[in-house]
């Protein structure tokens, strides 16, 4: 098949200097030719490309040396995840903008540590980590949380009293039964939501997007009621203690 | 209160690596003794899986495609321009060699379908090693540029600051200077952009650094 040139060229940037490195890559016949200092990588099939999984992308890509020979199969993996990585940024940042931002530094950190990815875990897991860490690390740093969340005097408020935990159970005590009562007494979503709340300092509008909550009070509900169970979990426990 | 929860919703040492993560996820029923003590593991497998397999909304499946899109234009490493049909053989080939440094990846607002042919824009100042930190960027004036965009990215070529400045120059602030670590590699490059946010000119990447006490 002929390539045909005025097709949708594209032309890849693959290293710093342009004028040394660049690949030319014609869509009519999916092939593309990279050349860096006047080497070149002989062609690369995209047809090939999207046959091959994850990981043998990313071995094609250490084998070549990683950038900038490897880049088309990076951009190929890459690409595999725009849209999980966008809707997992959208959903926490709740805007196009933001999530575009969000979604942009994530594959910028993955393409910075690609050459060390060791296949210890799968790739979309690996990015799904870059993913989260980021994000998670983004929303802490834009303390957005003071916004929306609920604070202690909120849920005084609520319940009526200060959450009942007794200065006389053992600190360490105390942890490991709150754990274990965070999965006896709370239904799944509210041990997520209490752990995206306060272990990750997450807002809450950005808890109720990622676990898809649709109840109109959100994630807030969820927090008031785990932090009742909670409560009378404890005062049970306490009134069975006490003789 | 919040300190506690805090406290009894965060990782622990015994919590699972990724790669257990990972099995679990993809098994219906995730059992194993840690998981079914620990909050932290349950949401991360409910996370991974949601990440892996997303059920999306009708509003989301619209945002999704724009970011998606979006991505595809001004991803990390790669930067494309959809040439107009018929460009032909001899403009790709001048294009190469004047090095054109495609689509600024930071200019993700300029749509692809709105490039328009453009040029190289050269005499671009500082560059190489300077002996002092620089504080004004000047580049060569493009005709139909209404205004540019001004970046400074790191060796892995992320964005560490971006202006704007609607003249060839731009003075460069305080947060930016600091980027400028003795040593530290930096490049810089400017796009040009016309009144309707086209872009038509772009310069190559400039490296410099701030070498204290010593200039090439
Ligand atoms: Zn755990």
């Amino acid at each position: 098949m002929a390539c045909f040139l005025d097709t949708n060229l594209l032309l890849y940037s693959i290293s710093r200097d342009p004028a040394k490195s660049f690949g030319i890559l014609f869509r009519g016949c999916d092939c593309a030719v990279l050349i860096h200092n006047g080497l070149n990588s002989g062609p690369v099939c995209l047809r090939v490309m999207t046959a091959l999984s994850d990981e043998e992308l990313i071995a094609r890509y250490q084998e070549a040396g990683g950038r900038p020979l490897g880049t088309p199969f990076a951009e190929e993996l890459f690409r595999r995840y725009y849209s999980r990585v966008a809707l997992w940024c959208f959903r926490v940042a709740g805007d196009r903008d933001g999530a575009t931002d969000l979604a942009q530094d994530v594959f910028a950190k993955a393409w910075s540590h690609l050459d060390s990815f060791r296949a210890e875990s799968r790739f979309s897991t690996w990015l799904f980590m870059i993913a989260r860490n980021h994000c998670f690390n983004a929303l802490r740093s834009k303390a957005r949380l003071r916004e929306d969340s609920l604070d202690a005097e909120s849920f005084t408020d609520q319940t009526g009293q200060a959450p009942g935990f007794d200065s006389d159970l053992e600190r360490q005590q105390l942890l490991t039964l709150g754990r274990s009562l965070m999965v006896s007494e709370l239904t799944p979503l509210e041990s997520q939501v209490m752990t995206l709340h306060f272990a990750q300092e997450m807002p809450l509008s950005a808890i109720a997007r990622l676990l898809r909550l649709d109840n109109p009070s959100g994630a807030k509900a969820y927090i008031v009621s785990a932090k009742r169970k909670l409560k009378s979990a404890l005062s049970r426990l306490q009134g069975a203690d006490r003789p | 209160m919040n300190e506690i929860l805090r406290q009894i919703t965060e990782p622990g040492p015994e919590c699972l690596s990724p790669a257990q993560l990972e099995r679990l996820a993809g098994q219906a029923e995730g059992r194993d003794p840690h998981v079914e003590q620990c909050a932290h593991c349950t949401t991360e497998i409910a996370l991974l899986r949601e990440f892996l397999a997303p059920k999306l909304t009708f509003a989301e499946t619209a945002a999704v495609s724009q970011i998606e899109r979006r991505l595809g234009k001004g991803g990390p490493s790669v930067r494309r321009v959809n040439w107009y049909r018929g460009a032909g053989v001899a403009a790709i080939a001048a294009a190469i060699a004047v090095g054109v440094w495609l689509q600024n990846p930071a200019s993700r607002a300029v749509p692809a379908e709105d490039v328009v042919r453009s040029v190289s824009i050269g005499s671009i100042a500082p560059a190489g090693d300077l002996a002092v930190v620089p504080r004004l960027l000047r580049w060569d004036a493009v005709v139909a540029a209404s205004h540019y965009r001004v970046a400074i990215v790191g060796v892995d070529r992320e964005p560490l600051w971006q202006g704007e400045s609607v003249g060839a120059e731009l003075v460069l602030p305080a947060e930016a200077q600091a980027l400028m670590a003795p040593g530290r590699n930096l490049w810089w490059r400017v796009s040009a952009l016309d009144g309707e946010g086209r872009l038509v000119g772009v310069s190559g990447a400039q490296a410099f650094r701030y070498v204290p006490g010593g200039s090439r």
